[in-house]
């Protein structure tokens, strides 16, 4: 390593200070923090190229945009005014969605809490459970929403219900992969007390894991909650119930100003919501 | 041996990277003994509680509760076993956002119904909570959250969830080195006063030593893994104790004994170039 006579770090390090010695791996591994690895700027370069390649295919151009405001500033201008007689079945279907929304979160977290413990290593550290449950998750969240939907209108015809199943099946899987890696982040000097006690498993989660994780848990479902709502407001385009089916054959139909209102509707909701669920995950956490 | 409440035979502790926490420790502990563990940092006292506690396995020699060996346990049968060892450790591990009820409640779990999953707890359990809480004088702050409390009322909380399991051994990882010396004198004096009404055996690691001399009757220098000197603690002198941390303060072994996986020592490496 050092050529010639040149003492090695270790004896360098020993005959100067009687202290103990420093290992050579470590004055490497110092050395290794300081400069970027070669395998760093291979990975940037790579993530540069797929950008690139990304804005090329879906055809990103500011000319194309610039050319097309005029057709988007005729479309907007079209809306005006909103139609307010399409205002009472709008703020219906809203509900509608509302109901989708709140139904198809609350019952995908009840679905999602037990899969995503079943997810966690913390709590089950049997790799064959938490690679089943994750693979299980992985497929499911592969699937979009709107796919889902099309399945359950299929299979229980138009209307809410598909779309709340939609939303179910959508929630439960996306949430159980964010709680098990909220599990898995956890700090466990608690739960590891608790173990030590001769607390079971089940009494540690209820006790010490659920406790502990809820307000981050609740945070996230609220943004869940946000999310969901603005997914049903789409379903509506696949049959599947709420206010995107009213949306959808006023556009075809060309009532310009009641897709504005319907727009609207669902804006004032939606940012409602939003102010909402911020103020309470500012009060959670 | 009816005497003997905890024995560790020949205690070993080797670390996956070969590290060598505990060189052979031999220690019997008498029943409604307390005794307190000394040693520089890095000597190996947390890894021997740890193994006392049945945390860690031993990779060699016994560790026995009662005439129970610790390693031959599994199962609900080893679950029932350690519930009879009760610990305290230098971060108090409480839930935060638990209040202290909720907390000491933990300690009863172990025979608690399957109402417990729905924090359902029978009339008793909640009994031996209230009093344990009440004995450390923390009644006011029953219904308070965990993480509200100081460093002293959390470390009594954590001690009175190690007594609600009712244990007949306490086992303490340096209780108050997170605590001020004043604080950190009522906390020890709060464990050793408890200890003794429950009539417990009890192992304190303690790095004042001040402190140990004057809660524990018998003193357990340890360096490097080795139990140096085993003493009652009016034997132990200042010779004894210097030896004890010799090269402490220039990190010596903290050197010695750091583990050589290269995750941890870039770590260690950057902590050092930090400082």
């Amino acid at each position: 390593m050092s050529g010639g006579n040149l003492p090695t770090v270790r004896e360098r390090t020993a005959s100067t200070s009687g202290r103990a010695p420093v290992d050579p791996e470590m004055v490497r591994t110092l050395a290794r923090i300081r400069r970027p690895s070669t395998l760093t700027i291979a990975g940037s370069i790579v993530v540069i190229v797929v950008i690139v390649l990304s804005a090329q295919t879906s055809e990103l151009s500011v000319g194309a945009l610039l050319n097309g405001a005029p057709n988007i500033a005729d479309f907007i201008g079209r809306m005006f005014p909103p139609d307010l007689g399409e205002l009472p079945i709008a703020i219906e279907l809203m509900w509608e969605t509302l109901g989708i929304a709140i139904t198809g979160t609350v019952f995908g977290l009840v679905f999602a809490v037990p899969l995503a413990l079943l997810a966690s290593r913390t709590v089950f550290p049997n790799p064959w459970v938490r690679q089943t449950t994750r693979a299980v998750i992985n497929v499911v969240r592969a699937i979009p929403e709107l796919m889902w939907a099309l399945l359950f209108v299929s299979a229980v015809g138009l209307g809410p219900l598909a779309g709340t199943l939609a939303i179910i099946v959508g929630t439960a899987a996306g949430v159980a992969r964010l709680f098990a890696d909220i599990f898995e982040a956890a700090d466990m000097r608690a739960w590891q007390a608790a173990s030590a006690t001769g607390a079971r498993r089940s009494q540690r989660i209820a006790w010490v894991l659920l406790p502990q994780q809820l307000p981050t848990m609740a945070s996230y479902s609220l943004l869940i909650l946000d999310s969901n709502v603005r997914a049903a407001s789409l379903l509506g385009l696949v049959g599947a119930g709420g206010i995107g089916m009213e949306l959808n054959q006023k556009l075809r139909l060309f009532e310009y100003g009641q897709v504005l209102t319907i727009v609207l509707v669902i804006l004032v909701v939606v940012i409602a919501l939003d102010q909402v669920s911020s103020y309470l995950r500012k009060r959670l956490v | 041996m009816s005497e003997t409440a905890l024995v560790a035979d020949d205690l070993y502790y080797r670390y996956p990277d070969g590290t060598e926490a505990l060189r052979g420790v031999n220690l019997r502990i008498a029943r409604g003994e307390i005794v307190a563990v000394l040693g520089p940092s890095g000597a190996g006292k947390s890894t021997l509680f740890r193994c006392l506690a049945g945390l860690d396995a031993a990779t060699g020699g016994a560790v026995m509760l009662d005439g129970i060996g610790l390693a031959s346990l599994s199962g609900s049968h080893r679950r029932r076993v350690l519930a009879r060892i009760g610990l305290v450790f230098q971060e108090f591990h409480l839930v935060g956002n638990a209040t202290v009820l909720s907390n000491v409640l933990i300690g009863r779990l172990a025979g608690a119904s399957l109402l417990s999953l729905f924090h359902l707890m029978n009339r008793e359990d909640r009994e031996i909570a209230v009093d344990l809480v009440a004995r450390l004088g923390l009644t006011p702050q029953l219904r308070k959250r965990a993480d509200a409390l100081s460093g002293g009322q959390r470390q009594r909380v954590a001690l009175a969830r190690a007594l609600a399991q009712r244990p007949s051994v306490l086992l303490a990882d340096e209780p108050v080195a997170n605590l001020d010396p004043v604080l950190a004198a009522g906390v020890i004096d709060d464990i050793v006063r408890m200890v003794r009404a429950e009539g417990l055996t009890a192992v304190l690691n303690l790095h004042d030593v001040s402190l140990a001399r004057r809660v524990a009757p018998r003193l357990v220098g340890i360096r490097a893994g080795r139990v140096q000197f085993d003493l009652p603690t009016d034997e132990v002198n200042d010779a004894l104790l210097d030896d004890l941390y010799r090269g402490d303060h220039d990190g010596e072994d903290a050197y010695e004994l750091v583990p050589a996986g290269s995750d941890e020592l870039a770590r260690f490496a950057m902590s050092k170039v930090l400082l």
